[in-house]
């Protein structure tokens, strides 16, 4: 579904990411682990296109979207929940649903994704005229997801989804996801914690400064001493 | 520094006189009796160069004039008449053979309306050893008067208001009426409204205050009509909405306006009078006397009247080809009083310099400006003895689309 | 007298308030001064000038005509002058300066082109005047009066009822997250720029036609009041812009009858800064805006 080749991406003199390749096959998880710097948001900044990339290959279902704008990556069924959720502070939280489906037509298709999403987070609903601002972290986080799946994305991007959350609203999230993937949405997912993530994860990519330094199946790289010992705490 | 100066001085002098060789059989009579007039005013070289320099070729050398004007900016307007009314006067002396058979070439400086910039022109200009007169300055005119005195070169502004312009050095002329003198003028056009009773809107800078301070004086030491001032409202250059101002007018049962204030402000205020307050009677300054006055006023203007020494419609077979010859350059736009003063400004100083006999030399070209006995399209540009031009007013009434003179 | 001064100034208020909401518009969606506002105000006088003196449109015609160019100017200056700084990051202090230079550019080019001198601008509703507490109020200052409603009116409905509205002011809170959610960023700008130099030639019009005279440096007091008024008022809040015009307007009228006219704009900003140190957001303006 995904397919990253090569890239290589600078901030600056900086060489972000190097010649990174990545796969991201339909109805899977696939999470990015590394520390901070390793170059895992920028991956997900590049893929959606605020990020120019300098060189390499971003396919999407078989077509190339590198050197595209974000809006037409976006139209193509990809959404990205940010780190630190970017929610619309002065705006309600029904107006930040809208924007996520701000370049679909349909009203009715729009409609029902208005009610999945309600579905999946009772809270939004509750809260709904209330301005985004107003709202707890974690609720900033389900409207950031939420609003990412206003756009009925084939493929979704959580970036730390679970930063700064109490741990019972952390298990709520990943069930959320899991939730999500079911009914037919391909993610791809960054964590800091590492142990979730690889936990409901199918595959799973090491970065380190910018490098992909291992890649294999979550259950394997769970069982792998070196990540262990980087990221598992042991 | 002074040494080269001397001698580039004296080198333009040689030159000068070379080249004056060429017009002498033109203009025999005239360079023979001001040769007098040069040596009069005690010009040390006015003979030397002469003798040496029969049968020369005329070299054709152009004698240079600095014009400097606000070309760019928020006063080119102003900037343009007066830069084509010396242009007319130029374009006129180069037709009939120029200077003693040289040419005149006006070097238009653009002071932009800045204070500085027109002290930093003035420092170019007084170093140009090859310059002979200066026209112009606008809004530095206070500040450069000593730098050409010290140069030798004399300056004639034609629109000079401030009172201290012309004693800066005995060499700086105004052709343009000073406040009092345009004051008592405005006078005249308020008797021939003949109400008593006049509010005074006047500009709050320099120039307008002095000019309401002047008239208060004026009505103080002598009021024959028994005017009396029941308003004074002070006004800002770039304000466009009078109605206030108005208002307190009428409140005041002020009859004539008195306006110490560019045109730019009389337009807007009289389509604003006209509106709310169509009794009231509008007098201002000479500044007036324009065309875009009229056909941005149109017949809101209407009864406007406006003391003026030059009047476009005269007769007289000056003004008729210095209209015509304007209308050309200008593209078609009408000369204003201040493009009259500026060619009458440009004509003095060519005579003066023709008159010296193609000498050029400096004393004698500033004597010759002093003495000049020049009518000009503002009638006698004679100064008196503060280097003023004695000026004498028509007051002219504003009347569907023309100024006409006032019953 | 009291009350006629009162007219007075809520006429002149108008017409402040008019160029006012578009300083407030713009600011409201990008949180940028654009001090090339009263400039563009002036090129649309000019744009519907050119339209009715030398082309001799249609009245309606030249309007809209003119309007629209001033438009594509908006969208233009933000294309070559904004859009490479924001490229580079720049939207804060260098974004501001910029447009004070583009200020300076359609001014001089104005100047360059039509010269200094006022030209006759056509009174285009000349209807006529009505007599209220003695104040003269003519057809024209009713036009004006009513078209800063209509503006106002139009553009708040744009921003908080319109899809493109609710665009721009997610453009305005969170850029980057208006991004990655399909909003094409630019193109909101653009269409601020768009609406901001049209409201500016709308304005432009009809200060031009109440006064009935254009020059190039029609816009610069009324700018600065203009400005005053949207600080005033609580920059960024079209409501306050109108509010704040009304204010300047009659402090202004009331100076004059009370303290004389010298000191009209003194007593203006006196009022302005006073506003300011009890509300520092303005009178409608809300907290927590980031000034730039």
């Amino acid at each position: 579904m995904l397919e990253l080749q090569n890239v290589n991406t600078f901030y600056g003199s900086i060489h972000a990411l190097k010649d990174e390749s990545i796969t991201v096959k339909e109805g899977e998880i696939v999470t990015l682990i590394g520390s901070n710097g390793a170059g895992k948001t920028t991956t997900l900044s590049s893929i959606i296109g605020t990020k120019r990339i300098k060189s390499g290959s971003i396919k999407f279902m078989g077509e190339e979207i590198s050197g595209r704008s974000p809006h037409e990556i976006v139209k193509r069924g990809i959404a990205l929940s940010p780190e630190g959720r970017l929610v619309f502070p002065d705006l309600s939280v029904e107006e930040n649903l809208r924007i996520g489906a701000y370049l679909r037509k349909d009203k009715s298709e729009i409609r029902k994704s208005y009610e999945r999403v309600y579905g999946l987070f009772p809270r939004l609903a509750e809260r709904k005229g209330q301005p985004a601002g107003t709202l707890s972290g974690g609720e900033q986080q389900m409207l950031a997801i939420g609003r990412a799946m206003m756009n009925d994305p084939k493929l979704l991007m959580l970036d730390e989804p679970s930063l700064g959350l109490a741990p019972n609203l952390v298990i709520m999230i990943f069930e959320l996801i899991r939730e999500i993937r079911k009914s037919g949405v391909t993610i791809l997912l960054i964590e800091q914690n590492a142990n979730m993530a690889l936990h409901i994860a199918d595959r799973g990519y090491v970065l380190e400064t910018g490098y992909v330094k291992l890649s294999d199946s979550a259950a394997n790289l769970s069982k792998n001493d070196a990540v262990r010992k980087a990221y598992l705490g042991g | 520094m002074k040494k080269t100066a001397a001698v580039l001085l004296a080198a333009a002098m040689i030159l000068g006189s070379l080249a004056g060789c060429g017009g002498k059989e033109e203009k025999g009579e005239k360079s023979g009796d001001t040769k007098a007039a040069a040596a009069e005013a005690g010009g040390e070289t006015a003979g030397s160069g002469d003798e040496g320099t029969k049968g020369a070729e005329p070299s054709g050398e152009p004698i240079k004039i600095a014009m400097v004007g606000a070309m760019t900016g928020p006063y080119s307007e102003y900037g343009t008449v007066i830069k084509t009314g010396c242009e007319v006067a130029v374009k006129q002396w180069n037709d009939k053979g120029g200077i003693h058979g040289r040419p005149i070439e006006m070097e238009v400086y653009d002071e932009k309306g800045e204070r500085e910039e027109g002290l930093a022109l003035a420092q170019l200009i007084s170093g140009d050893e090859d310059v002979y007169g200066v026209i112009g300055h606008f809004m530095s005119t206070t500040v450069v008067g000593k730098l050409y005195g010290d140069a030798r070169m004399p300056l004639i502004c034609p629109t000079a208001s401030a009172e201290a312009y012309s004693s800066q050095s005995d060499c700086t002329f105004r052709l343009n009426p000073t406040i009092k003198v345009e004051t008592e003028a405005m006078l005249v056009c308020a008797d021939a409204v003949g109400k008593k009773k006049l509010g005074v809107v006047y500009l709050n800078d320099d120039w307008g205050n002095r000019a309401s301070a002047t008239l208060e004086q004026i009505l103080e030491e002598n009021n024959p009509s028994g005017y009396e001032i029941v308003a004074k409202e002070a006004i800002l250059g770039g304000d466009m909405d009078y109605s206030s101002v108005i208002s307190n007018l009428k409140a005041a049962g002020a009859e004539t306006a008195v306006m110490f204030c560019y045109y730019d402000s009389v337009v807007p205020f009289s389509i604003k009078a006209a509106q709310a307050y169509p009794e009231l009677r509008i007098v201002c300054g000479g500044n007036c006397y324009n065309e875009t006055f009229l056909s941005v006023g149109g017949k809101d203007v209407n009864g406007c009247l406006a003391p003026t020494a030059f009047d476009a419609n005269a007769q007289d077979e000056a003004t008729q080809t210095f209209v015509k010859d304007y209308l050309e350059i200008s593209g078609g736009s009408m000369p204003s009083n201040m493009s009259a003063q500026a060619y009458d400004a440009m004509s003095v100083l060519l005579e003066a310099i023709d008159s010296t006999g193609g000498e050029l030399d400096r004393e004698a070209i500033i004597a010759a400006v002093r003495d000049n006995q020049h009518e000009g399209l503002i009638g006698s540009c004679k100064f008196d003895e503060n280097r003023d031009v004695i000026f004498e007013f028509d007051a002219m009434e504003a009347k569907d689309g023309a100024w006409v003179p006032c019953e | 007298m009291f009350l006629e001064q009162i007219v007075n100034g809520i006429a002149i208020g108008m017409s402040y308030a008019l160029v006012a909401v578009g300083y407030s518009m713009v600011f409201g969606v990008l949180r940028l001064i654009n001090f090339s506002h009263s400039a563009v105000f002036t090129f649309g006088a000019f744009a519907v000038w050119v339209g009715v003196e030398m082309l001799h449109l249609n009245v309606f015609l030249a309007i809209l005509a003119g309007v629209a160019i001033t438009g594509v100017l908006g969208i233009g200056l933000n294309k070559m002058a904004l859009e490479p700084l924001r490229k580079k990051g720049e939207t804060g202090m260098p974004a501001l300066i910029t447009t004070i230079g583009m200020s300076y550019i359609i001014i001089n080019v104005l100047t360059i082109v039509f010269g200094s001198q006022m030209r006759r601008f056509p009174a285009l509703f000349n209807w006529g005047q009505i007599h209220i507490f003695g104040a003269a109020i003519g057809w024209q200052q009713v036009m004006i009066a009513l078209a800063c409603l209509v503006l106002l009116v139009t553009l708040s409905l744009i921003v908080n009822k319109t899809k493109s509205g609710l665009a721009m002011r997610a453009v305005q809170q969170q850029p980057t997250a208006a991004a990655i959610n399909g909003i094409n960023v630019n193109h909101v700008i653009t269409f601020v720029f768009f609406l901001g130099a049209a409201s500016a030639a709308i304005a432009g019009t009809l200060v031009a036609a109440y006064y009935q005279y254009v020059r190039p440096s029609f816009g610069d007091v009324i700018g600065l009041k203009a400005f005053a008024a949207a600080v005033l008022g609580g920059i960024g809040s079209l409501p306050g812009a109108v509010l704040g015009g009304l204010i300047v307007g009659v402090v202004e009228s009331l100076a004059v009858f009370a303290l004389g006219s010298t000191y009209i704009d003194l007593v203006a900003y006196l009022v302005m800064f006073a506003v300011l140190l009890i509300r520092p957001t303005g009178l409608l303006g809300r907290k927590g805006i980031k000034k730039v």
